[in-house]
This record gives structure tokens, sequence and C-alpha cells, in this order.
């Protein structure tokens, strides 16, 4: 039986928000630094945050309308419903705004895109070609888990189990980023040493 | 390689260098003006629509955290929290059994919240009752069924373990 959309979308948080789910704490991350960008870090944590995101996605698909990647929307969403906090904050004059925090201001330095890119290459081509092919099933065309096993089972693969799936999706993503880090320093390295010659 | 897969890291790097670089600057200042953040809305409603722009975002997103120090121990393990608060909060009950609806909307009847048929159908009349019985709890009132909810509005312990019993077999 298919799933109604407000289904479907209690699936998208339960699988972000699962337990080994390595994007989970990106996005409370990502919404932690917004948070901090609007002086509201006292005031929120980004659970509370993400608790409004999901009303409105309830509210969103309750209307007819369609979240075609999670993510995206979730980041976004959840910006937006920080800058209104933020304006209703300053509008009834809330007193714990609070800028002040550590803030790293060379951030492009450190992020060098082609070289970062380059690390990202290197780290897929690492993976095994069974992993490239889960991830870009997951990844790229946003399938669900289900439709990622039937796509496999497609391409001569066994049946996975649902479950034994995501946490196979989730082992994936985790050795792509360690891969990743890996090679970042090495490419790091090589750029710093041909840069110091 | 096709166009549709992130293995073809040339052309990923013809399209987005631009973007995902704006992107960078954008999350990395301390604050944001509002043409800032329009720009940041912009370039998110970009990825509501481009998968592999949204993949690249996630990983930027990642070493900008690492960057500035949001993926570190102190962090941490108020994320894991967080997660696990948002799990249990999340999860709604959704069965296909119009019988656990009436069930619910009898509850709420009982209780004063709710005045419409026991049809079975969760519509806009129960919601609103859930929202009052919430408020009514100090939960927040939103109207979503989560396991929280069915827990206070259950009248008792056996009660509260068949509702939470009846949830439909997970087949994401």
């Amino acid at each position: 039986m298919s799933l109604t959309p407000r289904q479907q979308l209690d699936r998208i948080f339960e699988d972000l928000f699962a337990a080994n789910n390595p994007d989970a704490r990106i996005i409370i991350a990502y919404i932690q630094k917004v948070l901090y960008q609007y002086g509201l870090w006292k005031a929120y944590d980004p659970k509370d945050i993400l608790i409004e995101v999901y009303a409105r996605g309830v509210k969103r698909v309750d209307a007819g309308e369609t979240i075609r990647i999670p993510i995206a929307w979730i980041k976004r969403t959840a910006m937006n419903i920080i800058r209104e906090f933020r304006r209703e904050a300053e509008k009834i004059g809330y007193y714990n705004l609070d800028q002040e925090l550590h803030w790293n201001d060379d951030l492009l330095l450190y992020i060098t895109f082609q070289y970062d890119l380059k690390a990202m290459k290197q780290a897929f081509e690492r993976l095994e070609p069974d992993e490239q092919q889960l991830l870009n099933l997951r990844v790229v065309n946003r399938l669900s888990w289900k439709a990622v096993s039937q796509g496999l089972v497609t391409a001569g693969e066994p049946e996975f189990k649902l479950e034994a799936l995501r946490q196979r999706g989730f082992r994936v993503l985790r050795k792509l980023r360690k891969l990743y880090e890996e090679e970042r320093k090495n490419i790091r390295f090589q750029f710093d040493e041909s840069d110091s010659i | 390689m096709s166009s549709n897969t992130i293995d073809d890291f040339d052309l990923i790097a013809q399209n987005y260098q631009g973007i995902v670089l704006e992107y960078c600057f954008l999350s990395g200042l301390p604050t944001l003006t509002d043409e800032q953040a329009d720009l940041l809305d912009r370039i998110l409603a970009q990825a509501e629509t481009d998968e592999i722009l949204n993949f690249l975002l996630i990983e930027f997103d990642y070493l900008i955290a690492k960057k500035l120090n949001l993926l570190d121990d102190q962090h941490l393990p108020q994320y894991d929290n967080q997660q696990a608060y948002l799990r249990e909060y999340l999860v709604q009950f959704t069965p296909e059994d119009p019988a656990y609806y009436r069930t619910l909307q009898k509850l709420l009847r009982d209780q004063g919240w709710y005045q419409g048929l026991l049809d079975g159908v969760f519509g806009e009349d129960s919601r609103q009752a859930i929202k009052h019985f919430q408020a009514s709890v100090h939960l927040q009132s939103n109207g979503v069924l989560t396991l929280e909810t069915v827990l206070k509005l259950a009248p008792t312990p056996e009660a509260a373990l068949t509702l939470t019993r009846s949830r439909s077999p997970d087949d994401r």
C-alpha cells in the first residue's frame, strides 16, 4: 500500500533523524550555525527549530504541495524560521540576543573548492562499485530505500531488507566522509608543499 | 559517465563552483544582512530542485561546521541528545485502521476536546482537538500525533500500550 503524503513526510523525518544517519548531525550543526548568526542561540536549540520545520511540513503536504529534496527544503525552511524568530525578538525587545561567538574569519581560505572537490572525487573512487551505485541511487536520484532496493535487484544485486539497506547506506556515507577527510589532508599537504616552494 | 551521477566531478566543478563558493562565503559570515540572507535563500531554493547542488551543499556544510568548531566535543553530545529527542517527538502514529482513529476521537470527545463524528478520519477537526489537548498538557500545540501526545491522551497505561501497539509496520 502506498504511503500518503503525510506518511511520506513522517518517513523523511524519521529516516533523517535515525540514530545512525550521518546527515543528522550536519543538519543540526547547520541550524546551530544559523542560530549563532542571528544571535538566537541562547533562546533556541536546533531541535526547537526542527519541530517548527516539521509542523510547517505537515501544513505543506496537507495543502497538497510536495517536498522534492527534503534536506534542502529543511535547511531553507529552518533558516527562514530563524529569520522570523529574530524579527519577532527584535519587535518585542527580547533581551537575550547574543552575537558573541568565536568565529573563524578565514573560512574561504580553508575551503578551496577545486581541492575539496578533488578530495571528494578521490574518496568516491575509493568506494566499492556497489557503494558508488548505492550513493548515486539514494543521494542523487533521491530514491526511497524501497526504490533503491528495487533498483539494485534490477541491476542483479541480491535483495536487502530495507533496514539493512538503510544501515548500509549510512555506512557508505560515513565511509565517504572518512575517506574524504583522508584525501583532503593529503591534497592540502601537497598543495601547501608546492605552495611553499 | 552519465550526467546524472555524482562521479562526473569535472562537470560538477564546471557547473557549481560559483554557487558553492558564494554559499560558503555567506554561510561563514558571523551575521547576515537581509540581502545576504535573501541570497542564501535563493541558493537553498535552487538546491530544493537540484540533487547535485543539494549533495554538494551538505558536503560543504560538513566542512564549514568542522571549520567553525560546530562538530567538536562540546557540540556533538548536545546534537545527539537533540537527535534522540526528535526521534521520539516526531514519531507519529499513522495506522491504516480507522478503528484506531475512532478510539482517539472517542478519547478526545470524552475529555471534551472533540465534538465531531467518530468516523475514524483524522481530519482538520481531529487535528484541532489534538492541538487544544496538547496546549492543555503543555506540549507543543501543533496537532501532530506524536508518541508523547498519545501517551498523555491515553487514560491508563494499558490504553496507552494498546494505542502504541497499533502502529503500522515500517514500510519505508
